[in-house]
């Protein structure tokens, strides 16, 4: 065991200090056009018209991809919460948030295409939004309980009555952006029915699953680097718009693709985290022995997408209060209150957290859908044969009955082809 | 891509007849502003004269007492230079409050006073903003304006100066020296900066094309008990929420001179006439510095969401008053 507590060179230590590492921006290509993003600037609306006429008359420009004319996507596409509008780009007039991604530019410079995106003439119809949010706001609904049941154990009332000491308090968390130092970047291209991308993201499996979808290919089509991630934490875990738009590009255009987002666009129309607001009561005896736990937490919602901020998670399961309760509750920003307001609606993401204390909690459920040791690979064995995981993708390839696709997500069913 | 020349300048002369020559010009001291605006589409130059090679930085005496600072001194080099340290201490805490080390490495003290708002609405070109795009109306005022302006704004535009330097320097009456091709001038930096009004596109009085050259103080008794405070919203490299700059001389129990100015309330380094006024010949209690703010800041109009720093203004006056009085126990 003579490697325990010996220091261990990082194998890609001595390129990321020389400025060597490749990011998915920096990997040479040939033939390689850039693609940059377009953005809605209002926080909800339709898209009226894009012209395009002076922004295809520029230098080095190839073309614009908008709805009208980008390749279809499968509108079935989702993640683990089923349907992910999120993911449908180019594929209707509506502006759902602010910073939606409604057209890409593409040429043969990063520059020209830019340049071109400022010439593009987008007229929308603003529509009144709401990006309101607290607990108590009309559009409030009860979260999903994908993650299980609420806790509803006992008396809380009685037991708050009957303690020494009750804390009664609100908090509030803001929305919060991951901020990594590598904004969302991806170089695509397409050869022989497969596509291929060198991406930054924090989930290369998940990522080719959500392709696969949406471009209605075996997932053995899709091929997904991400060596040097330059950072993450969860808002790289889904995948960014960056690699679809530059999936759609490729394809069309019939050469390598890369997009590089700017920092404002990582704001604008990637994941973040959602605001929550949270009101928690306790009840104790005098030695501080917990008698009681009641916790109602609200986190804004996308409309596009069903999707769990778990705060009340811990409440439900980490104390031997004998009184608990827990009440989730999402708000989706989608109804108009609020005539004129400058903050964009953004669509919430998946925190490295409840990522990862997502698939510990519903391991049956990733295993009822697919194949465990597909899902997350090299770390646990198959629920169904226990056979270990050893490769990553299929490891374990025995046909299981439930291996019939993931409901609502659109990915394809793999029961045939999956055995050992 | 936005393609723009660049040149070097060596002398004044040549630095103002590059600029003339192209509509589209713009002076480029240390960058650490119009380069940003530069990249986000804000400006867009068609040639940039760096004049950070002329002969205009250091720190001189001037024959009344006074102190000259070249236009492109370094913030760093101005915050650090003994005579500003001395005599002008609250300058120097002022320079030091803003940006960080290596910003202020760049910066230079002519570009510090023609940085432009940090308004998040100035800074991105798809939002309607009267200051970039005159008459194309002010998103500010019913979006996000917590840091916004509670004095002497307009119905046009709401937003702030950001320049921690110019606000002591405007405690302390500093004119501007800038050349043109016609010849040299000096504007009282009290009338430097424009009203807001209806043109806030408009921002100082400079003639176009002038280069600034210094920015001198005048000599002044009560500047070396003078002191900076900044109040902001993380302890360092960010921008005052409200910050103030004041000196007090007191002589016999009485306030002979008084000077103060704030930050982050206004579209320029606001002096505060009227607080200045209650203090002047009074005596310096605690009572008094706050009546003092408190007439200061009855011309405030806040804004929906920026109430608080009318309260927060008032309660920095009194207490910076106070430290310079040592009558903080007092209170």
């Amino acid at each position: 065991m003579s490697t325990v507590g010996a220091a261990r060179p990082r194998i890609e230590g001595r390129l990321k200090v020389a400025g060597a590492a490749r990011y998915a921006s920096d990997v040479p290509m040939p033939e390689l056009a850039h693609g940059w993003m377009v953005t809605a600037t209002i926080a909800k609306g339709r898209i009226r018209d894009i012209d395009a006429s002076t922004a295809l008359g520029l230098p080095g420009v190839l073309g614009v991809l908008d709805h009208r004319n980008a390749p279809r996507l499968n509108p079935r596409a989702g993640n683990y919460f089923g349907p992910d509008g999120s993911l449908q780009l180019l594929q209707d007039d509506v502006i759902p948030y602010a910073g939606r991604p409604i057209a890409l530019v593409v040429a043969e410079t990063p520059e020209q295409a830019r340049a071109a995106a400022a010439a593009l003439r987008v007229t929308c119809d603003a529509e009144p939004h709401d990006v309101d949010f607290h607990l108590a706001h009309p559009a409030a609904r009860p979260a999903s309980t994908a993650f299980g049941p609420e806790a509803d154990t006992g008396d809380v009332d009685a037991e708050l009555a009957a303690a020494a000491v009750v804390v009664d308090e609100r908090y509030s968390t803001p929305e919060e952006s991951h901020c990594a130092l590598e904004p969302h970047a991806a170089t695509v291209w397409w050869a022989d029915g497969h596509v291929y991308a060198v991406d930054s993201n924090q989930g290369a499996f998940s990522v080719s699953e959500v392709l696969s979808a949406l471009w209605s290919i075996d997932r053995e089509r899709v091929h997904i680097r991400a060596e040097h991630v330059g950072g993450g934490f969860g808002g790289k875990s889904a995948c960014g718009p960056q690699v679809i738009l530059a999936a759609m590009a490729a394809e069309r255009f019939g050469r390598p693709v890369r997009i590089a987002m700017t920092r404002a666009q990582v704001f604008e129309a990637t994941a973040s985290r959602p605001p929550t607001e949270q009101l928690v009561r306790l009840g104790a005896d005098a030695d501080g022995r917990l008698r009681a736990i009641h916790h109602r937490a609200a986190y804004a919602l996308s409309p596009l997408a069903e999707y769990i901020e778990w705060c009340t998670e811990q409440a439900k399961i980490l104390y031997a209060a004998p009184a608990i309760r827990t009440q989730l509750t999402a708000v989706p920003s989608t109804s108009c209150r609020r005539p004129r307001c400058a903050v964009p609606a953004r669509r919430p993401a998946r925190s490295p957290w409840s990522r990862r204390s997502t698939s510990w909690r519903s391991g049956w459920r990733w295993t009822r859908w697919s194949c465990a040791c597909a899902t997350s690979p090299r770390t646990r064995p198959c629920r169904d044969c226990r056979s270990a995981a050893a490769a990553w993708f299929p490891a374990c390839g025995r046909a299981h009955a439930e291996s019939a696709g993931r409901p609502g997500t659109g990915v394809p069913a793999r029961g045939a082809r999956a055995r050992c | 891509m936005k393609e723009f020349a660049y040149r070097r300048a060596t002398q004044v002369r040549d630095a103002l007849t590059a600029v003339a020559e192209n509509a589209g010009a713009r002076y480029l001291a240390g960058g650490t502003n119009l380069v940003d605006l530069m990249k986000s589409g804000v400006e867009e130059p068609t040639r940039l004269v760096d004049v950070r090679q002329l002969p205009l930085d250091g720190v001189r005496d001037a024959p009344d007492g006074g102190l000259v600072i070249g236009a492109t001194t370094t913030n760093s080099d101005a915050a650090a230079h003994p005579a500003v340290r001395r005599r002008f201490p609250s300058l120097s805490q002022a320079i030091l409050a803003g940006a960080s080390g290596q910003l202020r490495n760049m910066a230079t003290v002519g570009g510090n006073l023609l940085q432009r708002t940090r308004c998040s609405y100035f800074a991105d070109p798809a939002q309607p903003c009267n200051k970039r795009v005159p008459g194309s109306g002010c998103s500010a005022i019913a979006g996000v304006h917590h840091n916004h302006a509670v004095l002497g704004h307009s119905e046009h535009c709401v937003a702030t100066h950001p320049s921690d330097m110019a606000v002591a320097l405007a405690a302390f009456d500093a004119v501007v020296h800038y050349e043109t091709l016609d010849g040299a001038g000096e504007i009282p930096l009290s009338r430097f900066y424009l009203p807001v009004g209806e043109r806030p596109d408009r921002e100082t009085a400079l003639p176009p094309g002038a280069l600034i050259t210094a920015v001198a103080l005048p000599g002044s008794a009560v500047s070396p008990r003078s002191r900076y405070r900044k109040v902001r919203e993380r302890a360092s490299y960010a921008f005052a929420t409200v910050s103030v700059a004041a000196a007090l001389d007191i002589r016999d129990g009485v306030v002979r001179d008084v000077r103060i100015a704030l930050g982050g309330v206004a579209s320029r380094p606001w002096r505060a006439h009227s607080a200045e006024a209650v203090l002047r010949d009074a005596r310096p209690t605690a009572d008094r510095f706050q009546a003092a703010a408190a007439a200061e800041l009855d011309a405030a109009e806040p804004l929906r969401d920026n109430g608080y720093k009318v309260t927060l203004a008032q309660n920095l006056i009194g207490a910076v008053l106070g430290e310079l009085a040592g009558t903080e126990n007092d209170r």
